[in-house]
């Protein structure tokens, strides 16, 4: 149904980009757009530790060291898939680089700074373990040509399977090279959803040929914050658009009707985070209302070098209003299903400022590569999981120096996960998420320790590398691989629900054709239908999506992989 | 040699038939054009 205005639940990327659509693609001036949000970087962030502690979700958890740099995820790009964020990107003027567009700062970064991964499994005793092996037995082949040959139109019978299950009489397969590299690419778990790891066969099929280098990876030239979401808010804010911040959206008021299933929104309820008032917004007949319904970052904790981040019960702001939205009508989906299964779905992150090379620089040597080209995952060298395999302990990303643009010279960022963050360390006796930032310091210096090739260990210069460290912020995420999570099909509320008049939902939990969640291609595309929608713009106008799933040469090339 | 043509006739047909219930079986030539017809305005 075409509207003129739109309220904005959630400043992330997803409806960022539908604003940018409905400017550009709609005709609509700035102003008809308002934005309701606690902050304006949704995940994709990235920050000096000090500019972020007066946040939300922060704000109860104050921090004796405020030094150095957090990004609380890190997130690579692939030009060949994320069609619609790489049309997004071209719209906008870069932050940084004069005269280019986001989308040219980053080609231009990326083909100067080209991916090409030569350490991304490490393993104590063995140093670089040669991934192009990717270990699969016949079974495991067959369980993953099924996926692969499942059509889109027989999704559902993955409803409510998990990886764990669909691979229940082939364990040998979470023990694989394959495994090891395909979890800590994605941010797969055992418990998650085996119908979106079928859509990740299907729309990252091509990157079975070249997982161990990850050449298909392309970056931005900074931290996501700078190099995609400052280009957005600049380009909204110029263009008139109401950005309102510190405002936690917290109750619907819905129009009654006989069926009670149509959804209208008349009204919103808000609190202002700052001054504790709560303030009411009425939705017209000619608004939509663009509502981002969840976010793996909500509830997310800082620590610092000295303290461990501590753990927020919070269910989630998005996830909270979707909540209440759900209880309304009854194709809303299910968000218990994504933010009541914390098991399935937290990590552990951190972010490592260093005050000189030390640590980048024996990285360098013991990885030989250099910054910014790899993810690179630490192989444990006993069993670790219930099903008796070795497993990742931690992976790392080196990104290329600066990451940050106030970064001085002599300074390192490094990022690094736990992916599953209640195993305990190797060098520090105690789970992950009990870790202060020294700690997880220290178990990355012992993971590198048992995979360094010499002469000398990395351990020699221990005190050293401890005593450059400037701040370590460790980020506990409950959420982050909740868009993962075990689910149905129905699970999640469709961008525009049937009877739906002025409510489309947008981000990582929406339901939309073959997407694949967690990457930004996804959460553009969501903001791309909903602008559509509202602005009548006809569905053929969206940027065309491709499949490698049905190129036969892509193929025969992943069937010539798994035999590796 | 009518019956050479006869074996290859059948040969071929069936890897045809065979290729096409594979590409129907696994959605290769599925149309999903109509996929977002549910999101149009209206």
């Amino acid at each position: 149904m075409r509207k003129n205005k739109a309220v904005m639940i959630g400043a992330g990327l997803a409806n960022m980009a539908a604003a940018v659509y409905l400017i550009q693609e709609g005709h609509w001036n700035g102003d008809q757009i308002t934005f309701y949000s606690l902050d304006d970087h949704g995940s994709n962030d990235g920050a000096p530790t000090d500019s972020v502690t007066d946040e939300y979700w922060n704000k109860n958890h104050p921090m004796e060291n405020r030094k150095g740099y957090v990004a609380r995820g890190g997130r690579m790009l692939n030009y060949r898939t994320y069609v619609d964020l790489m049309d997004l990107l071209d719209r906008i003027p870069s932050a940084t680089e004069p005269n280019m567009t986001v989308a040219e700062d980053t080609h231009d970064f990326d083909a100067k700074h080209r991916t090409f991964d030569k350490a991304r499994l490490l393993e104590g005793g063995k140093g670089i373990v040669n991934g192009s092996h990717l270990g699969l037995n016949n079974s495991d082949r067959l369980h993953l040509t099924k996926l692969i040959m499942m059509p889109d139109s027989d999704e559902e019978k993955l409803d409510n399977v998990t990886i764990a299950q669909y691979f229940s009489d082939d364990p040998h397969f979470f023990g694989t090279n394959f495994w090891f590299m395909w979890e800590t690419t994605f941010a797969f778990r055992v418990q998650s959803s085996a119908q979106e790891l079928r859509r990740y066969m299907h729309q990252m099929i091509y990157e079975f040929t070249q997982i161990e280098h990850l050449v298909g990876v392309n970056r931005t030239r900074y931290n996501q914050y700078e190099s995609i979401m400052l280009p957005l808010v600049n380009y909204l804010r110029a263009q008139g658009c109401h950005i309102v911040l510190d405002r936690l959206v917290t109750d619907w008021e819905f129009k009654d009707t006989t069926m009670q299933d149509e959804i209208t929104v008349t009204g919103l309820e808000m609190q202002n985070t700052v001054t504790g008032d709560t303030e009411h917004v009425t939705i017209d007949d000619d608004t939509a209302v663009i509502f981002t319904n969840g976010s793996i970052t909500d509830s997310a904790t800082l620590g610092d070098l000295d303290t461990p981040a501590p753990e927020n019960m919070d269910y989630g702001a998005a996830a909270s209003l979707w909540k209440k939205a759900s209880e309304h009508f009854y194709d809303l989906g299910n968000p218990d299903k994504f933010f009541a299964d914390r098991a399935a779905s937290e990590w552990t992150s951190f972010t490592l400022t260093t005050k000189d090379h030390l640590l980048l620089n024996e990285i360098t040597r013991i990885t030989t590569q250099v910054p910014g080209n790899a993810l690179n995952s630490f192989i444990s060298t006993s069993p670790i999981t219930a099903l008796g395999h070795k497993d990742i302990n931690m992976s790392i990303v080196v990104h290329h120096q600066p990451h940050f643009t106030s970064q001085k010279p002599n300074e390192t960022v490094i990022w690094g996960y736990f992916l599953y963050p209640r195993r305990r360390g190797e060098f520090v006796d105690k789970p992950y998420i009990k870790m202060t930032g020294k700690e997880m310091a220290q178990e990355l210096i012992g993971q590198l320790s048992k995979v360094d090739p010499g002469p000398g260990n990395i351990r020699d210069h221990e005190a050293a590398i401890m005593d450059s460290i400037i701040n370590n912020i460790p980020v506990h995420m409950p959420y982050a691989s909740a868009l993962f999570n075990n689910r149905a099909k129905t699970d999640r509320p469709k961008v525009i629900p049937q009877h739906s008049t002025n409510l489309a939902f947008t981000g990582e939990f929406a339901e939309q054709p073959y997407q694949m969640i967690f990457t930004e291609q996804s959460a553009v595309r969501s903001g791309e239908i909903a602008a559509y929608h509202f602005a009548g713009i006809p569905m053929a106008n969206l940027v065309k999506t491709p499949r490698y799933d049905k190129d036969l040469k892509t193929l025969a090339k992943a069937a010539k992989k798994m035999f590796k | 040699m009518n019956k050479n043509s006869v074996y290859w006739g059948v040969t071929v047909g069936l890897l045809a038939a065979g290729v096409l219930y594979l590409a129907k079986k696994t959605g290769f030539f599925e149309d999903d054009r109509h996929l977002y017809d549910e999101f149009e305005s209206r």
